[in-house]
């Protein structure tokens, strides 16, 4: 219970610290949201009027305290470019985001836990070695440009999808999901073939250890030994990995999206901060940094269930 | 066991993958329905959907389908009586009388009244906090609402051009949330919205003209997220239209498209600061301009189309364009170096081009003209900058040597190109100053006869091609791709895409 309320009390100011930071950033930037609002139409007197409107020209900390309490209270603003209640505006978006980083979620386990296994219980075969090339060839391939090759492959050639012919998911969920699949892949794949090489050199390390001899002079089959004892061992350093790779995944769909023309928060994010529309970009912000503590935390959790030797309360 | 465990999860993923594969296959066939049409548009609009406060040119031309002023412009340039019946105009030019058409109704089933049309205009006029929403409303005296279904705007000074500024959109007024939701008079009205997805029209059943009623019954703009796969969206169907498709995308598509040749209507330049040094020198902005090749600029920005322009005023104002312009500068290296000595510049100088970065044609553009100044020995630097700082750095603070861009107008008037360059206007961001430019201007503004303000429009042109306010470049081409299965597209002199005149072809 102690280590509930101190992560929680953590993950509090670390959102006061990033809100803070986002919004005195804001304000070091040049334009501002009346002047990008009223683009070529602005006369001095209209901006002014404007930025009163908007309550731009008070100080940065009332303008971040307003803002704060408003959204305490449950209201997230109005955007200033669209117009409209900045929670109408994103909460349509987070389910097209998130399902994006799940699907890669799940993609990413189901293609390095057998793979990584397979490498590192055959180590040094011919098949071990071509999975670490390609492995290697892989990883070095950052997302948005396995997102071009993915759209190219099975846009193009294969017509499994068609380029930026994004399906919403309240029009139909089967077209929804077959075409979050494939940036769901580009997000996955660099992710997928770090778990593989983390998972392989895990075991490697694990298999190394007194505890295994050990084991197999009580008696147990090669078998028996890897997935009772070295997996479970080697799996933790992988769980911490996934933990920050979920978290990654959400955070950097944003060019994933740009790449697949996903209407999801990225996007949302990226023309806001050029429309220096700050309602929007600090919910959003708010929005990923509490799942991005929120996943911490169930790491952590997750620790202390997997070994009990690490207790979460002494920490 | 190990070999079985690991063949029944790539099992698992095998299907998983094809599941969702086929899934998405699955989709793909919506859009084909022959009663609506998807139009990519390259920007969202990022704006308040309230007619009298859009700011953004990508905005204005998706309402122009829904909201109507007492006149509505046409596709050559004339005013249409649209909300109004007739119009008739005061000898002086002091006094517009309007009639109101009979059987308008907005979007929501409420008829269009008199108080209505009062509101709107007054609101542009006055938007409450003492603001004027359209200029040259500042020059409006009262409007009243007369017998007889009559409305009277009377004006301070006379303005012949006054008719321009009718195409105000007529909005009801006891719309509590014309931000969001936005009620007209148009061909078209809204359904609804998603930020960075799509913006989705209806036909309106009621509207009052039934032979420019529109065709096609749902029209979904749908925004783009990624330029360079618009033509694969476009032969799978995921669009159907998209205005100003760049020429490499325009290439790749196949003969189930027709490509249509437009103008852009605004005047791209390299827009020159004129109060800073060396600018402030008449004969180092000539000596720019006699370096400039068009035609260069032309080649390899846009495949060699476009109207090459030689003032602030692109050939779709017609009468008010003054094509000898263009020839007043014709490329001469000599002359330009001479021009620079004269100025005390031998050996050339350097100096920055602000380019918003968003606008790709503009970077293009400061590319080769960086090239051709080095003939004359003058460095430019190119310094890309997001459109906002640009916005607020070169537009409203004028803190800035030069920039590319290209400037449209905001109406169909001579002087919404030209007013800008008046010493004191406040959109005037090149500080350009000239007293014989001023009164040159005024007098056109107030002159009521209309060959006399046509001279004195072009009198104004010739001032800023001489003074060589700017280095003037080009009318940039537009082409709009659209599926052979529709027809009937029009270009309009100004940034409006009138989907009402689309049908499906035969």
């Amino acid at each position: 219970m102690k280590f509930v309320i101190k992560k929680f009390v953590t993950m509090v100011i670390t959102i006061i610290m990033v809100t803070l930071f986002v919004f005195i950033a804001f304000n070091l930037i040049s334009g501002d949201a009346a002047i990008s609002s009223l683009g070529t139409q602005a006369t001095p007197e209209r901006i002014e009027s404007l930025r009163n409107e908007l309550g731009l020209n008070d100080p940065v900390l009332v303008q971040y305290g307003r803002w704060a309490i408003n959204f305490l209270k449950g209201d997230m603003g109005i955007s200033y470019s669209y117009r409209m209640p900045v929670s109408t505006m994103i909460m349509d978006k987070v389910p097209v985001t998130l399902t994006m980083a799940l699907i890669a979620f799940v993609l990413m386990l189901i293609f390095s836990i057998p793979v990584g296994i397979y490498t590192s219980k055959h180590e040094d075969g011919w098949i071990d070695r071509s999975i670490i090339i390609i492995n290697q060839i892989l990883m070095a391939i950052p997302p948005f440009f396995s997102g071009i090759l993915i759209t190219f492959l099975f846009g193009r050639l294969l017509k499994l999808f068609t380029p930026g012919g994004y399906i919403s998911y309240d029009k139909n969920i089967f077209g929804f999901i077959g075409y979050m699949f494939f940036p769901a892949l580009a997000i996955a794949l660099p992710k997928a073939t770090m778990a593989v090489k983390m998972l392989r050199s895990s075991v490697l390390k694990e298999a190394k250890l007194d505890y295994v001899r050990t084991a197999y002079s009580k008696g147990n089959s090669t078998n028996e030994v890897f997935y009772h004892h070295v997996l479970k061992n080697a799996m933790l350093p992988v769980i911490t990995f996934f933990g920050m790779t979920l978290t990654d995944m959400i955070a950097g769909s944003i060019i994933v999206e740009q790449v697949f023309s996903v209407p999801g928060l990225g996007r949302i994010l990226l023309t806001s901060i050029s429309n220096r529309d700050y309602p929007v970009v600090m919910a959003i912000i708010v929005i990923i940094s509490v799942m991005v503590l929120l996943i911490n935390m169930l790491v952590d959790i997750l620790y202390s269930v997997l070994d009990p030797r690490i207790s979460i309360e002494d920490k | 066991m190990k070999q079985k465990s690991f063949k029944g999860l790539l099992k698992v993923f095998v299907v998983f993958a094809l599941t969702i594969a086929l899934c998405g296959c699955a989709g793909d066939k919506e859009g084909s329905d022959s009663s609506s049409i998807i139009v990519g548009i390259p920007q969202d609009l990022e704006d308040s959907l309230d007619p009298h406060k859009v700011a953004a040119a990508g905005t204005k031309e998706v309402l122009f389908n829904i909201f109507e002023g007492l006149v509505k412009p046409s596709s050559n340039g004339e005013f249409l009586p649209a909300v109004a019946k007739s119009y008739e105009v005061s000898e002086d030019g002091l006094s517009y009388t309007f009639e109101l058409r009979d059987g308008v109704k907005f979007h929501d089933g409420n008829a269009v009244t008199l108080e209505d049309v009062k509101y709107s205009i007054d609101r542009c006029a006055d938007d409450g906090s003492g603001n004027c929403l359209v200029p040259a409303y500042a020059n409006i005296k009262d409007t009243q609402i007369m017998d007889g279904g009559k409305f009277v705007i009377n004006l301070v000074e006379p303005d012949t051009e006054f008719l321009a500024y009718m195409t105000t959109a007529i909005i009801p007024k006891n719309n509590a949330t014309p931000d969001t939701t936005p009620i007209g008079t148009g061909p078209y009205k809204f359904v609804s919205r998603s930020p960075q997805e799509n913006f989705i029209i209806e036909k309106f059943a009621d509207y009052y003209d039934e032979e420019k009623a529109a065709h096609i019954n749902t029209v979904t703009f749908k925004i783009i997220g990624n330029m360079d796969t618009i033509a694969v969206e476009l032969e799978s169907g995921a669009m159907d239209m998209v205005a100003r498709i760049p020429t490499a995308q325009a290439d790749q598509l196949s003969d189930k498209f027709d490509i249509l040749e437009g103008t852009m209507n605004l005047v791209q330049a390299l827009y020159i600061n004129n109060s800073v040094a060396p600018f402030d020198d008449v004969r180092v902005r000539q000596a720019l301009c006699y370096a400039l090749d068009v035609e260069e600029i032309k080649s390899i920005v846009s495949d060699g189309k476009g109207e090459e322009i030689g003032s602030s005023m692109f050939p779709s104002f017609g009468k008010y364009y003054d094509e000898t312009l263009k020839d007043v500068y014709n490329t001469n290296i000599d002359k330009a170096k001479e021009l620079l000595a004269e100025a005390g510049y031998p050996d050339g100088f350097s100096f920055d081009i602000t380019v918003p970065s968003n606008y790709t044609q503009h970077v293009d553009t400061a590319q080769v003209l960086v090239e051709q100044f080095k003939k004359i020995n003058v460095k430019a630097n190119i310094k890309l900058i997001e459109w906002d700082s640009w916005l607020s750095d070169v537009y409203s603070a004028r803190n800035y040597t030069t920039t590319v861009v290209g400037v449209d107008a905001s109406s169909l008037t001579a002087s919404a190109l030209l007013q800008r360059f008046k010493s004191d206007a406040s959109n005037n961001f090149i500080n350009f100053s000239s007293k014989e430019y001023d009164e040159t201007f005024l007098k056109a503004r107030s002159t009521t006869d209309d060959d006399e303000k046509t001279k004195l429009y072009k009198e104004c042109q010739k001032i800023l091609t001489n003074e060589a306010a700017n280095v003037y470049i080009q009318d940039l081409p537009e082409f709009v791709a659209l599926n052979k299965k529709f027809t009937g597209y029009e270009f309009y002199p100004m940034y409006i895409q009138d989907m009402s005149k689309i049908r499906l072809a035969d």
